[in-house]
């Protein structure tokens, strides 16, 4: 089953475990930036592939 | 009088992602089509309740920046959105504080709005759908 780690402040908490539910689409929150892939659990370590939206919002 | 006055707590989300602080307005319209039910003998202009036909209106600022309007909303444009969800408070869902949720939407256009002098902004309208109240 695939993993995911929340990448965006949007969704929750950063580097957290992102728990997939049933109406979740998980290709949208992907592409947008929300989540990424994790090949390995984020309580065993596993590390952002890119830099996350950390910085407050500033409506740009 | 007990009125609900909102400043910056209501929650807006788009299946997981929560954009309410891109968010200044949301208008939501629960809509049941009225169909009219007369026949001979009628007096007066009855109806049932036919389909429901909702819509959600978000006034947006579009930031194109990372997990922000444009990265959210982009791909969405077209497609049904499995669920959204409104509350006028990030507080526990309840017969105070409602959420409502809307599944099956369409978001049909999105049109942002470049304006000199101001912050560039995005209405958004998702169209149809079914919705609900829940009060737990």
């Amino acid at each position: 089953m695939d993993r995911y780690i929340i990448s965006s402040i949007r969704v929750g908490e950063i580097g957290t475990a992102f728990i997939a539910s049933p109406s979740d689409d998980i290709e949208w929150l992907l592409a947008g930036g929300f989540i990424q892939r994790s090949d390995t659990h984020p309580s065993k370590g596993a590390k952002l592939a890119t830099k996350p939206d950390a910085t407050k919002n500033t409506k740009d | 009088m007990a009125t609900s006055t909102y400043l910056s707590n209501p929650v807006i989300s788009i299946g997981a992602v929560d954009i309410s602080d891109q968010c200044t307005a949301a208008t939501l319209t629960q809509t049941i089509q009225n169909l009219q039910a007369n026949a001979f003998g009628s007096t007066a202009i009855s109806y049932v309740a036919g389909l429901q036909d909702n819509s959600l209106t978000l006034d947006l600022y579009w930031s194109t920046a990372a997990s922000e309007t444009y990265a959210t909303l982009k791909s969405l444009v077209g497609t049904v959105i499995t669920t959204i969800t409104v509350k006028g408070s990030s507080a526990a869902t309840s017969a105070t504080n409602p959420m409502g949720t809307l599944t099956g939407s369409f978001l049909p256009t999105l049109s942002p709005v470049y304006t000199l002098g101001a912050l560039t902004t995005c209405s958004v309208t998702f169209m149809g759908g079914t919705f609900a109240w829940s009060e737990a």
